[in-house]
């Protein structure tokens, strides 16, 4: 769910951009498959990149000192990092990634696994799916209790873990989502003396809240 | 109680689709003159708007089944007393209850389930109320649907949010057997069974059926809908459920007011949901071991996503969670599934 969670860093007085703002603007240009986008407000310039899922996994942007309120593009994206990357690896195998770079969504119940949403409909994704934010994935059922487990981020489901009607504990790893990007830098300007450049990276930006923002 | 329980206030809009407040005034307004004869101008301007909008208005509850007689010259007089769920009815009986502070009724609705889990969404309050004459989709467990006849049941869903982990959620639905088991109970005077973990049973046919969903994450609960179809006032059940439901009219021989056992229901839901907060699931799970003849000692059949089997029930664990023993005496924790009692 965007726009709420932790907003340790900026958001709070003087800054004409809080973390929720830039939170909100992230989803809305993420929605849109806007890669770039840059935009200046009370003095202060906000640049956000998405992230090439791969290219850009090197993440040593160097802090340069720039004078507000001109704007220095910063430096270019890793272009250094080696191209030696390999095709993304086939569907029905774990991933050669790490799961550091895959969203695992786990259960928040001790229940049984349903993969549809009744015994005769089709299961709600499928190894391969592209899913939303919020798209339903499984539900899990503990004495009628009924939870559908909605995507926490957007991307491509790399694996499904357990099977329809398998009983699964607290905690126990359901799906692996790819999210499309993985990374997104957000510099800003700020006008205010004393700070020249702010970078960071919202690392978790696909239906959470950002990691960190400093 | 931590605060955090109690939803954060939000706007109270006007659902769409759901009931007009100037026909639930309108209802109001009838029920508490029942038996004199309303002057026109008076309702017009006690609900708001015209004498062609009362019109309008005593029209549509006319074509729900409201006797309304008219007399051209002094105004509307209410013949019989409806059976309507109506806010304005239904609220005052409910004194400072947390439960159905907000109720949002609908004369027809797909499923009230589906509409709470929407305003829940989207910040409904703890204690919200959604309520159906009549539902066109009315739902049940895995894509079941649930007969919603036009009002002879109570179709309800509740919205909860409290502070319980996801984890310890699932004790919710035996306190909405409780309070469902207690209500059908104090208002019929009927002996009723609750079946794990959660179906209201008159003389072994379901009276109440109870389906919860939950919208979480990992370690928040954000929301409950506790949903409820209580079987009232029909007469007679469609043919392929007349073995396994009925109603409290077929089991009285007298029609009941759905009024009265819905707000014994939010009532008891209320203590029962205090008792919850107060002590623990575990209390929740003792008032359902004393209200059921499910929790031990009884031969049932164990149908899971996986197969079936028969086995005696062993008591719940504090979660409540049923245990059942197998024939081969291996004893096993039941989360899912269903119960059918062996005769």
């Amino acid at each position: 769910m965007p726009g709420k969670g932790s907003s340790r860093g900026s958001g709070s007085s003087g800054s004409p951009w809080n973390v929720k703002e830039i939170c909100e603007l992230i989803d809305a240009l993420a929605e849109r498959q806007i890669s770039e986008f840059e935009m200046e407000k009370g003095g202060v310039r906000i640049r956000i990149k998405r992230g090439d899922a791969v290219a850009e996994s090197n993440s040593s942007h160097s802090t340069a000192s720039v004078l507000p309120p001109a704007w220095t593009p910063p430096p270019p994206a890793a272009d250094s990092v080696p191209a030696s990357v390999p095709a993304a690896p086939p569907a029905d195998t774990l991933p050669t990634e790490s799961t550091e770079d895959l969203h695992l969504i786990k259960s928040p119940i001790v229940g049984t696994f349903y993969s549809s949403p009744s015994p005769s409909a089709p299961p709600f994704v499928n190894v391969g799916d592209l899913v939303e934010v919020g798209q339903p994935l499984c539900i899990i059922e503990a004495m009628k209790l009924m939870n559908e487990i909605e995507s926490e981020a957007a991307g491509e489901i790399v694996r499904i873990y357990v099977e329809n009607g398998q009983p699964v504990e607290y905690g126990q790893t359901l799906f692996a989502i790819r999210p499309s990007y993985r990374k997104l830098t957000v510099w800003a300007v700020l006008a205010s003396p004393g700070v020249s450049l702010v970078e960071g990276e919202f690392r978790k930006v696909v239906g959470g809240a950002p990691e960190a923002v400093d | 109680m931590p605060a955090r329980g109690r939803a954060k206030p939000s706007p109270t809009p006007m659902v769409p689709g759901s009931t007009d407040r100037k026909i639930d005034k309108l209802i109001h307004l009838m029920v508490k003159n029942a038996t004199v004869v309303v002057p026109g101008p008076k309702i017009a301007a006690e609900i708001g708007g015209t004498r062609a909008t009362v019109w309008k208005y005593i029209e549509k509850l006319r074509a729900l089944g409201v006797e309304i007689k008219g007399h051209p010259a002094s105004g509307y007089q209410l013949k019989k007393l409806p059976d309507i769920l109506a806010p304005s009815l239904v609220k005052p009986e409910l004194g400072d209850n947390q439960i159905g502070h907000r109720i949002v009724h609908y004369f027809r609705a797909d499923s009230t389930n589906s509409l709470a889990l929407e305003m829940a969404a989207q910040g409904a309050a703890h204690g919200t109320v959604v309520l159906a004459e009549e539902q066109t989709a009315g739902r049940g467990r895995l894509g079941r649907s649930w007969y919603s006849e036009k009002s002879s049941g109570i179709y309800v869903s509740v919205i909860l949010r409290p502070p319980l982990a996801p984890s310890a959620a699932p004790v919710l639905t035996l306190m909405a057997g409780v309070a469902a088991q207690h209500a059908v109970t104090t208002v019929t005077g009927l002996s009723a069974d609750i079946r794990w973990p959660n179906d209201v049973l008159v003389n072994g046919r379901k009276v109440c059926g109870i389906l919860t969903e939950i919208s979480a994450e990992l370690d928040r609960l954000h929301a409950a809908v506790l949903g409820f179809g209580i079987n009232v006032n029909h007469s007679k059940m469609p043919e392929e459920l007349k073995a396994i439901a009925t109603s409290l009219r077929i089991e009285t021989g007298k029609p009941c007011s759905r009024a009265q056992v819905l707000v014994a229901l939010l009532r008891e839901l209320e203590r029962q949901y205090q008792l919850l907060l107060e002590e623990d699931g575990a209390a929740i799970a003792e008032r359902w071991s004393s209200a059921s003849s499910f929790g031990e000692g009884k031969r049932v059949r164990v149908l899971t996503h996986t197969g079936e089997f028969q086995a005696t029930t062993a008591g719940l664990d504090p979660s409540g969670a049923l245990r059942v023993r197998r024939d081969d005496g291996r004893v096993e924790l039941l989360v899912a599934g269903e119960i059918v009692e062996v005769k």
